[in-house]
């Protein structure tokens, strides 16, 4: 159990030329301990440059992130040990396979750690079962899977070190919605029997609906706003304004509302949605 | 970030610089760059460096952006000037004579010399084409420039696609190896291990991954320049046609003004001798 803060951080990408662009500015986040916290934004919206600060390998411009109450970046602490205690899985992580078989990618992180292999061997049969990866692949090599098994052993790759804290970039762009279901429920089989925090970024507020607990959306380097997933879609204004699709659910409901047909407002799951429908038909 | 040191610095911008054809640069660029060895005196060469300086100002692109391309090649220069100091000779009393080291007051004006010749021609070559100029449009002009040489079967357009490619994909795959490096960085991979051995080793998580997706960007391209039916220079026609203006014909008849003026003075010393 890790408690992670970004506390009033900003990050300029290239400063001091031409290509200066600031990405974050006086940014404040604290991610609550053991939930799936989702960060939410439109392409562009500094999402990833979040995800590469928390684990150290960005340097915050202004600001502190600190890692139980410690920043990271404070003398005489070693960064390396952060990024294996704060687990980062990048956007389209498949690109960074390159051992010769699944076990041994897989293997990579934990070896990095300088475990013992037997060690090394349960942590990545087990992080190998949550991320869906079967055990018949693990001699096989890593260029012969489809997208949605590369994927999968990534993600394990990342699992296997055992971090307290995993944040996972887009892990499901470009997979179609039964991939995307796996590798999320996934995700949350491994946060419950982990007690981890999980911090997952998309850009689908569908997505979000289902499998946050807490969200966090951007716009433009900032917090636009933030709190659990229902305080969230009271707010589903501040979500259109920052350039994201509602969930198609929600937008029913919302105009349902409009019409005065039912009272529901934040509504996001289709069985919420069911059960308002058929409360205002029993009051007529 | 590797990605800052990016070949080739393109400025975009609409300067009269930026507006020239490029094979007006490229031709302006090799004139300058001959006449930069044929000045030979004080004058000559302080008209060099005026030129280079006035070029800065028509690219319209900082002075400070401009000094620091100097920055890399600032070793090259004071070796080069302290090569020429300590071991020019001259018939001369030296100026400092310490037994073996001699210094003569040609050694002294041989380094200023140099000095300004490596400046102008670094800032002039670098604000006239380099900058000015984007990697496309420069391969571009090349080709054109080159293409009588089709006539005897050189396969010019051919070449420039591939450096027309290559320039493209430089900034893409040194994005991609950043992004590379921090995933194994996130996965605790370290760099900085001992031994020639393992540190090829630590290399590997990145190489591989660089060469599979470089590849994988290659076919793809492949596969999409086929699909438009690209098949050589053969019937091509082209979005922006090169075509000379009458701004082509100022910067010409400068270089010409520039050539004339960097002789006359050089022979002025000539004249005052006498
Ligand atoms: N390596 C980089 N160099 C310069 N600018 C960058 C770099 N990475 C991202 N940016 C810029 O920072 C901003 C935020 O990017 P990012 O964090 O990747 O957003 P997101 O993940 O939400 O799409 C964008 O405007 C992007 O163009
Ligand atoms: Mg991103």
């Amino acid at each position: 159990m890790s408690k992670l803060t970004l506390e009033n951080v900003s990050y300029v990408y290239s400063p001091d030329t031409p290509f200066e662009k600031e990405a974050l500015s006086n940014v404040s986040i604290e991610f609550k301990e053991n939930r799936i916290t989702g960060i939410i934004g439109h392409t562009g919206s500094g999402k990833s440059t979040v995800a590469q600060l928390l684990n150290g390998l960005l340097k915050s411009t202004s600001g502190r992130v600190l890692l139980d109450g410690q920043d990271i970046f404070e003398k005489g602490s070693d960064v390396s040990k952060v990024r294996f205690r704060v687990g980062l899985v990048f956007q389209y992580p498949e690109y960074q396979l390159f051992e010769e078989t699944v076990w041994r990618d897989i293997a990579f992180g934990p070896s990095n750690m300088k475990l013992d292999p037997n060690e090394i061997d349960r942590r990545v049969r087990s992080a190998a079962s949550f991320a869906g990866v079967d055990e018949e692949l693990f001699e096989k090599s890593p260029f012969e899977l489809s997208g949605g098994q590369k994927r999968r052993v990534a993600i394990a790759g990342i699992m296997a070190m055992e971090p307290d804290i995993i944040v996972l970039d887009e892990p499901a762009a470009g997979l179609d919605p039964r991939g995307r279901d796996e590798i999320f429920n996934g995700i949350k089989k491994w946060r419950d029997s982990h007690n981890s925090t999980v911090i997952l970024i998309s850009h689908s507020m569908e997505d979000m609906a289902l499998y946050a607990d807490d969200i966090i959306v951007m716009k433009d380097g900032k917090v636009l706003t933030s709190g659990t997933v229902d305080q969230v879609f009271q707010r589903v204004d501040v979500i259109k304004q920052s350039g994201l699709d509602i969930p198609q659910i929600t937008a029913v409901t919302e105009e349902l509302t409009k019409r005065g047909l039912i009272d529901g407002n934040g509504i996001y799951t289709v069985d919420k949605a069911y059960e308002k429908i058929l409360e205002a038909l029993k009051e007529r | 970030m590797l990605k800052d040191i990016t070949l080739g610095q393109y400025f975009s911008g609409d300067s009269a610089l930026h507006r020239l054809d490029p094979r007006t640069k490229i031709i302006l660029v090799l004139i300058y760059v001959v006449t930069v060895f044929l000045a030979k005196n004080l004058f000559s060469l302080t008209f060099l460096l005026v030129t280079a300086i006035v070029l800065v100002a028509l690219s319209g692109i900082s002075a400070k952006i401009v000094l620091r391309s100097i920055k890399p090649v600032m070793i090259l220069i004071i070796f080069t000037a302290v090569i020429n100091i300590f071991l020019t000779t001259s018939t001369d009393a030296p100026l400092i004579n310490w037994g073996v080291i001699k210094i003569y007051k040609q050694g002294i004006v041989n380094a200023v010399f140099m000095i300004v010749r490596i400046l102008s021609l670094i800032i002039g070559s670098s604000v006239l084409l380099t900058y000015t100029t984007s990697p496309i449009t420069l391969t571009d002009g090349i080709e054109r420039l080159l293409k009588p040489l089709k006539k005897l079967h050189v396969p010019v357009h051919d070449f420039a696609m591939m450096m027309t490619i290559a320039l493209r994909f430089i900034p893409t795959l040194l994005e991609e190896t950043d992004k590379i490096i921090s995933a194994q960085k996130a996965r605790g991979a370290g760099f900085d291990s001992k031994g020639l051995v393992n540190k090829a080793k630590a290399f590997l998580p990145i190489l591989i991954p660089l060469f599979v997706s470089a590849f994988r960007r290659a076919d793809e391209l492949a596969v999409a320049m086929e699909c438009r039916c690209y098949r050589g220079d053969e019937g091509r026609t082209r979005m922006r046609v090169l075509k000379y203006s009458s701004k082509d014909a100022v910067a010409f008849a400068f270089s010409v003004l520039f050539i004339l003026v960097v002789v006359l003075l050089n022979g002025i010393s000539t004249a005052l001798a006498i």
